[in-house]
């Protein structure tokens, strides 16, 4: 079966679903900042705070400020930047990280905090290139490590992502962000008792971050342990808002209800995750299953059809998974003809083969 | 509370009485109270044979799949004897010296067992997988079918502990029509059309060859390659002549129009037609249903059946397999055993020709996600009247543990039948033999010390194989149901058999010997009767369309019953 870890694990790659600006590291002032920026620790931490909380305004008019009085601070503008990222502003936003590279201050902060953002934004050439620059200027910076290693993974060089993420956690074993790359970066190798150690930490580290408690109940559940992931798909739910928010969470424990059969429970979940997320084929596939367990054969149709009319970008659900539910629910319905081309589908449709080696 | 049991000593000693008595009446009524428990008395027994699979760095994939096991009386003295399969030097694919000989171990009726492999002329050639036994010329004696990757050997029970190679004059060397031997694993003894024949299904796996071997993994961690990796091959229906010669009936029947990666096959009457049906176990490809129509063809309807895949659509690692009711709701249903991730998929009948998962439902969901299973066998273990799950474990690939995420040694798990559709990994309880890790893979069933209890062989690659005595402190009562058949073909497979207890209870099973992965277990029909000393009836659905039925039978005994 297809690990649903690998569903999460695409979940945060993907522009849409990531938060954006507001998970940009938080960067104190740099000791090359100092006369720059001096004086400025409790405004800043202030204006941080709105930001973090998504209070913008109050963040807008904390940092407007700060910038005024202290043009050469670095720093104040890579807040500034995180601010017209949280706005949806990202042409201001490049604008001001360029601005804070030029500045004397620059330091590795300032490129890691720019390279965040263009990791977010998909310019992961760009990315690259920036991140490189603030590992020449201090090799021991966690974020850039952290984005490094992502950048890694896209290349391939997975030995290396892993190498330096495990470097970030040791300089920076606080370093949420860096516990949650390296878990993912467990996760998408299906080390799944690796995966749940570091979501445990981030979990800790990061208590509002429900995408956290979503992996750890996916890779709890890869390790059959149904009773700990339930608890960490409750938690992950009880937090499920602000800049983390984890648009899967649902579907992901619904998806475990529908297992157990519990189908009442299961549909309360799926009902919301295909309102949260009606445009993905796994959502509406999964509502297809339980509409097919519960006999609403109907709508399992409607599901089905429409799962199979979508796009899945990452493959997470073949083809293949959605003509033999079709097969059945025709079947079901009397259909006799979609029921038979169906399943002629289902003989001729071949699975990608998922690995060349058993490991 | 202490300060109650100071002023009212009475009232605490009544209390621990009380307490005493409620834990007596609980395990008293308590079902989970027995445990299914093995012991492996490999030592005592003798049976020394060390599954050699030949293994060389490159780890090509034949390495992985061999070690099928039979249990089988070849020398008809009412005691199970031994017979396992065994690799070869590779990458000649000969078996150079004895370390690769299959083996035939005699039952000696006190625990001990010898091996007569000489003696008996069933040491082997080629890379050998698989085994299935039966009588195939109704002569009283059981034969043995050896499939392998080089080499599928017919031996004719001579009747005098000898056995003859009679592949070539019998016509069923697993070649394809252009003569090309294709890889063969698992085998499966059944009259397909009813004319007391015993014919012979050969699931064929992978299009290898030492030529297009493949390496996967990295250089000195190389593991066994996906199966994605080669092309499938049509599996081969043999039908018997009646004669000593087969005829290769896979065009005319439709079994040779699908391309399958077949492991394991399973026989069972799934739609009640009284024609045998056959189920395919496919690795990472649907697995398929050949669905028999009257004796005279099959048609694939693995999809239409849902059995193809599971409920998400996906085919799974299917490695072996057991067609048998588990429900007592007298239709056969589907337990099959796949890889780590994979969970092992439970596939009731529910009638009508379709099958519903059951694999999260009945608890097999979560607790076999992190095994990798090849041998499979559902019996009454502890007698209890509802039909276990035995599971051999072991990861496919030699080296899986340098990378991490899996284990290649794993231990063999027990699921203890709850009798209301759910199981229970009962596997910490099952006894010291049963939490050892290695490299298990085919096993066979069935009463060795014919105790009423069932037991389990298992070969192991590099190790000894496990003589798995079966222990449980169940005081159940039990019968074994022998048959001859007349009309039939002599051993009676395919015969459907109800049991009605005398208490009323109703159970179901039907003979067969081709179990779990590729594998062959006793012929005998095995019913754990709880505590029901007799059957009031006996009820048996004979190949040849007879029906017999048998009233106030006791139980606790090997019944033989001749098809009248």
């Amino acid at each position: 079966m297809r690990a649903l870890a690998v569903f999460a694990a695409w979940l945060v790659f993907s522009s849409g679903l990531r938060p954006q600006a507001l998970c940009l590291p938080v960067l104190p002032p740099s000791p090359s900042e100092d006369s720059a920026c001096a004086g400025i620790e409790v405004e800043l931490e202030s204006a941080r705070k709105a930001l973090d909380e998504n209070r913008l305004a109050d963040a807008e008019s904390r940092l407007m400020a700060l910038q005024a009085a202290h043009q050469e601070c670095a720093t104040v503008l890579v807040d500034l930047a995180r601010l017209r990222a949280a706005q949806k502003n990202n042409n201001a936003a490049e604008e001001l990280f360029l601005r804070a590279i030029q500045m004397p201050s620059v330091d590795s902060t300032t490129y890691s905090s720019f390279a965040q953002f263009s990791l977010t934004n998909g310019q992961y050439q760009k990315t690259d290139y920036l991140v490189g620059r603030a590992l020449e200027m201090n090799p021991d910076d966690p974020d850039a490590l952290v984005i490094e290693a992502q950048i890694l993974t896209m290349k391939r060089q997975n030995d290396a992502a892993r190498r330096a993420l495990e470097k970030a956690c040791r300089l920076d074993p606080k370093n949420a962000e860096a516990h949650f790359q390296l878990g993912v970066w467990f996760d998408n190798r299906k080390l799944h008792s690796n995966a749940v150690q570091e979501f445990e930490k981030v979990t800790l580290l990061r208590s509002n971050d429900p995408r956290a408690y979503d992996y750890l109940a996916l890779n709890l559940e890869s390790q059959g342990d149904a009773k700990n992931a339930e608890e960490a798909y409750r938690k992950g739910l009880s937090v499920n808002t602000g800049p983390y928010f984890d648009s899967f969470l649902d579907y992901n424990y619904g998806r475990l209800l529908l297992k157990e059969n519990r189908l009442q429970e299961s549909r309360t979940h799926l009902d919301r995750a295909l309102t949260l997320a009606p445009e993905t084929r796994a959502v509406q596939y999964e509502h297809a299953k339980l509409n097919m367990r519960s006999e609403k054969y109907r709508e399992a149709r409607v599901d089905g059809e429409r799962a199979l009319s979508l796009q899945d970008r990452g493959g997470f659900v073949l083809d293949l998974q959605v003509y033999y539910l079709l097969a059945s629910v025709y079947s079901k319905l009397g259909e006799e003809d979609l029921a038979r081309k169906y399943r002629e589908l289902c003989r001729t449709t071949s699975v990608p083969v998922q690995s060349a080696a058993r490991e | 509370m202490n300060r109650a049991f100071r002023t009212h000593p009475l009232l605490f000693f009544l209390l621990v009485v009380i307490t005493f008595l409620c834990a007596g009446w609980n395990r008293k009524a308590s079902p989970h109270e027995t445990h299914i428990q093995f012991e492996n008395r490999q030592v005592k027994s003798g049976v020394e044979f060390i599954l050699n699979n030949g293994t060389v760095p490159e780890k090509p994939v034949i390495d992985s799949t061999l070690g099928g096991v039979a249990l089988f009386d070849f020398d008809n003295d009412g005691f199970l004897d031994i017979f396992f399969t065994n690799g070869a030097r590779i990458p000649s694919l000969e078996k150079d010296g004895p370390a690769f000989y299959n083996r035939l171990y005699r039952n000696n009726h006190d625990g001990t067992f010898t091996d007569v492999t000489v003696h008996a002329s069933v040491r082997g050639e080629g890379y050998s997988m698989g085994v299935a036994a039966a009588d195939f010329d109704d002569d009283g004696w059981t034969d043995l079918y050896v499939t392998g990757v080089n080499r599928n050997i017919l031996y004719h029970n001579n009747g005098n502990g000898t056995f003859s190679d009679v592949t070539s004059h019998a016509g069923v060397s697993g070649t394809d029509a252009n003569g090309r031997k294709l890889w063969s694993v698992g085998a499966a003894w059944f009259d397909y059309n009813n004319d007391g024949y015993l014919d012979l299904f050969v699931a064929n796996y992978l299009d290898w060859s030492a030529a297009n071997s493949k390496l996967c993994g990295e250089e000195g961690k190389r593991l066994s390659c996906s199966p994605g990796m080669y092309a499938g091959l049509p599996n081969i229906l043999y039908r018997n002549n009646g004669d000593g010669t087969f005829t290769n009936v896979s065009a005319a029947s439709g079994i040779g129009d699908q391309i399958g990666k077949g492991m394991s096959v399973a026989i069972a009457d799934y739609d009640g037609d009284g024609f045998m049906d056959i189920f395919v176990a496919n690795d990472q490809q649907r697995n398929f249903l050949f669905r028999n129509l009257d004796g005279k063809k099959f048609v694939e309807i693995g999809v239409e059946a849902v059995v193809a895949y599971t409920e998400d659509g996906l085919p799974v690692s299917s490695m072996g397999v057991d067609f048998r009711d588990l429900n007592d709701d007298g239709r056969p249903d589907l337990v099959i055993t796949a890889l780590g991730g994979e969970m092992f998929p439970l596939l009731l009948n529910a009638g009508h020709g379709l099958f519903t998962s059951a694999t999260y439902q009945a608890g097999l969901g979560f607790e076999t996600l992190q095994m990798s299973g090849w041998g499979v066998g559902a019996y009454d273990f502890d007698n209890d009247g509802h039909k276990d799950l035995f599971m051999a474990n072991s990861h496919v690939s030699e080296n899986a543990d340098l990378y991490g995420r899996d284990h290649y040694k794993q231990a063999d798990a027990i699921f203890r039948n709850l009798g209301d559709g759910r199981f229970q990994n009962a596997t910490a309880l099952a006894g010291a033999a049963m939490q050892v890790a290695a490299a298990h893979r085919g096993s066979a069933f069935g009463d060795l010390n014919n105790d009423g209890k069932v037991d389990a062989v298992i070969s192991v690659i590099g190790k000894p194989a496990e003589v798995l005595y079966n222990t449980s402190n169940t005081e159940d009562h039990w019968i074994l149901i022998q048959l001859e058949g007349t009309k039939s073909n002599r051993d009676g497979i395919g015969t459907k058999i109800k049991v009605t207890g005398e208490s009323g209870r109703v159970q179901y099973n039907h003979a067969t010997t081709a179990v779990g992965y590729a594998s062959s277990s006793d012929k005998r029909v095995h019913f754990g009767l709880g505590g029901d000393r007799r059957l009031a009836e006996l009820k048996l659905w004979w190949p040849s369309g007879k029906i017999q039925v048998l009233k106030d039978v006791a139980g606790d005994r090997i019944l033989k019953v001749k098809e009248e």
